[in-house]
């Protein structure tokens, strides 16, 4: 406790220079603070987006954005986003190839990856099954104007695009999108005399790639469809589409002469989806007499760093027909961005680290060296030298805390600063996380300077250091 | 030699000391062999580079010889491991410094009490920073307590190192050239006081100066010229031949 009290009257005795060893010890503290900070609140910020939406992977028809597919009559209509792709398509009876490849793929990426990529407090860090949901797309006259319909199963597509959200209206209970998802498009299909046909379609693969589908035989047999069961006929409609058609909630839309009822209005995402009027999978397949066939698959990673990548490479490899593109969200290339910055700066820090021990080992052996005489006497008077070398270790081990609490207070601002100069926008999350950090940082840098010269010093001779002291 | 005025507290016997250095090596002393007596005052007078130093360091185990042998009280100290060295430092001796700078940041009584910072103080009844304080009054001190060392002249400062010698209730003061810096008042006081203590307090005192009118106030002045004992003379009645 005494030599405690040494070391504190001996760093209270130096001010200016324990100020400028602990200046170089705050703003490494700081730097590697407001860092941090920063860059785990831009990356929390962005890994709360990529828990959300995950990396989406889109899975259409091989070739089909060369628009000459589906017998000639294929037309490529391109709207905000490439999503959108007439005339070819691939047999729903696909999908569990594609997300059995899918799955496998991205659980090896993950593997090969060693695992859960840490980022305690994130959400939904966890490696769920893929969700995926199915699109076709059809143009149509819809009270009279052309119009993209989209066909789409409800509950899985509104997982997928979870951000959508409805302006007015609402979704159907569980048990009618149940009723319309699954029992309509697995199992009731209606032939011309009403009669339930189970779909079995059967695809094979041309020359050149792309899938055969069955819709030209199945052309003359089925007969315009006559649902019978709940909800068959809700519509939803894009936002913008609504606008512009002055259409509200409950209105009548006649699509190819088949009435529907709008059950919902889209809020506007700025993506295709606004333009767009959506009605049930089956409903549309059966209407434009597609059975078993879709546009697109939309794949939802449930993990944020999925090896998406991955599996795209996977997927186009190993399933004929299918073309799979991965939409890396702009969350995701963020995210990439935000890592090489923060490995950027850190190597600067590391540097200035580096820079900033060396100096202080430089001021603190000068220091300590001019104290050389002093440390004769109290070894002569009865300092040990285990006692000698704890005044050092005890006064740089405070100096290095006060620095690393300044330094992490000053941290916490220059945080707050680099947030808006870099115009990150993440809300910087003030936690105590990093202070025992700094403090550890401070403490090191402190010593790590000094316990050589310390531990020189306290083995001197005595009559070495006296020898400094009475010639000098 | 006069061991008359005491019986033998240390000894030194057959003692060389050199220092290797990186060009050769210096012989500091040669066969010095001494003998200290308790409430002994010995002047080492000599001039610059004669050993005094080196000779101070090796009776207070501050250094060893590099021949010969260091007996205090029976025992054979330069064997000894450093950390036995410690506790002998500690109990037996205490040193004042030509240069007798106290610590800048303690004041008058916290600097006498420096060493009860590094071990507790042995054999007291009585409050430890009391006796401090009748300390520094005896040496006329009394109305600097609590000044701090740059408030305090030279003179004053060699009585502070006077005070730390002495609260640890040392058997032997060692004192290189403690009045070198001094006015000649301050440097009888010194030796007056040196004198009393060793005969009231029962301590050895060995000093070394170039003051022949201090080192003649002592018991006994060794000379020494170039590392050897020139001679070693015994002064009858110390203040009368002032
Ligand atoms: N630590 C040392 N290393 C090398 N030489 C030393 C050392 N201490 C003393 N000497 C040498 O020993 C001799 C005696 O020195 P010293 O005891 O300091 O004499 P004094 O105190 O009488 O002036 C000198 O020649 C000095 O240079
Ligand atoms: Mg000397």
């Amino acid at each position: 406790m005494k030599i405690l009290k040494l070391s504190i009257l001996e760093l209270m005795r130096r001010p200016k220079k324990n100020m400028l060893i602990a200046s170089s010890i705050v703003i490494a503290v700081a730097l590697l603070t407001s860092l941090s900070i920063v860059s785990n609140s831009a990356n929390l910020a962005i890994m709360e987006i990529i828990a959300k939406t995950g990396h989406t992977l889109t899975v259409r028809p091989a070739a089909s954005s060369s628009g000459a597919n589906a017998g000639g009559k294929g037309q490529e209509y391109k709207l905000t986003t490439s999503e959108v792709v007439l005339g070819s398509y691939i047999p729903e009876a696909a999908v569990p190839e594609i997300m059995k490849n899918y799955d496998e793929a991205i659980k090896a990426g993950w593997e090969k990856k060693g695992g859960l990529v840490s980022n305690p407090g994130v959400p939904g860090v966890v490696l769920e099954p893929a969700t995926w949901a199915p699109r076709l797309f059809e143009k149509a006259e819809v009270n009279g104007q052309e119009v993209i319909v989209t066909g789409i199963e409800l509950r899985k597509e509104y997982f997928v695009r979870f951000w959508w959200n409805l302006t007015s209206g609402q979704w159907p209970a569980d048990t009618d999108i149940k009723d319309v998802n699954t029992n309509i498009s697995t199992q009731y299909k209606l032939d011309s005399h009403g009669n339930v046909v189970i779909d079995k379609t059967s695809y094979g693969v041309d020359s050149s790639g792309r899938i055969i589908a069955e819709e030209e035989k199945k052309k003359d047999k089925v007969a315009p469809v006559k649902p019978i069961l709940k909800g068959w006929d809700d519509a939803y409609l894009g936002g913008a589409y609504a606008k512009a058609r002055g259409l509200k909630l409950g209105d009548r839309l006649a699509i190819n002469k088949t009435e529907f009822t709008v059950r919902g209005i889209l809020e506007e995402t700025n993506s295709a989806d606004d333009y767009m009027v959506f009605i049930p999978l089956s409903t549309a397949q059966s209407l434009f007499r597609k059975e078993g066939l879709i546009s697109l698959v939309s794949v939802r990673a449930m993990c944020p760093n999925c090896p998406v990548g991955d599996a795209m490479v996977e997927l186009n490899k190993n399933v004929t027909g299918i073309t799979a593109v991965s939409q890396l969200d702009v969350a995701g290339v963020q995210f990439d961005f935000f890592n090489m910055l923060y490995k950027f700066l850190l190597a600067v820090v590391v540097s200035t680290i580096a820079v900033g021990i060396f100096s202080i080992f430089n001021i603190v052996t000068g220091s300590l060296y001019a104290r050389i005489r002093e440390i004769g006497m109290l070894k002569a008077i009865g300092a040990s030298r285990s006692q000698l070398f704890r005044i050092f270790i005890y006064e740089h081990f405070i100096l290095g805390l006060a620095a690393g609490i300044i330094g992490y207070l000053l941290g916490l601002g220059m945080a707050y600063i680099l947030n808006t100069l870099l115009d990150i926008g993440a809300v910087i999350r003030i936690s105590t996380d990093f202070l025992p950090r700094a403090l550890i940082l401070g403490v090191v840098c402190s010593l790590v300077a000094i316990i050589y010269p310390a531990y020189k010093l306290s083995k001197l001779k005595i009559t070495e250091t006296f020898r400094t002291q009475w010639e000098s | 030699m006069d061991n008359s005025n005491g019986t033998a507290f240390l000894e030194l016997k057959n003692v060389n000391k050199t220092f290797n250095l990186s060009y050769g090596e210096v012989t500091a002393l040669e066969h010095v062999s001494l003998t200290i007596n308790k409430r002994e005052l010995v002047a080492l007078v000599g001039p610059s580079g004669s050993g005094k130093t080196t000779l101070l360091n090796i009776i207070g185990s501050l250094d060893r010889p590099s021949k010969g042998e260091v007996i205090l009280e029976g025992t054979r100290i330069d064997t000894l491991s450093e950390e036995e060295l410690v506790h002998f430092r500690r109990e037996k001796f205490s040193f004042i410094f030509q240069d007798a700078k106290p610590l800048r940041m303690l004041n008058v009584l916290e600097n006498t009490l420096l060493p009860f910072n590094f071990f507790k103080p042995k054999n007291r009844n009585g409050n430890i920073r009391n006796e401090g304080i009748e300390i520094i009054k005896s040496l006329g001190l009394g109305h600097r307590l609590y000044h701090m060392p740059s408030q305090l002249s030279g003179g004053e400062i060699q009585r502070v190192a006077i005070a730390r010698a002495l609260i640890t209730h040392p058997a032997m003061i060692l004192a290189d050239e403690p009045t070198a810096n001094l006015d000649r008042d301050n440097r009888l006081f010194v030796i007056e006081t040196f004198r009393k203590l060793s005969k009231e307090k029962d301590i050895a005192i060995v000093l070394s100066t170039h003051d022949l009118e201090i080192a003649n106030r002592a018991d006994r002045i060794v000379h020494l010229k170039d590392g050897v004992f020139l001679k070693d003379e015994a002064i009858a009645c110390p203040p009368c031949k002032v």
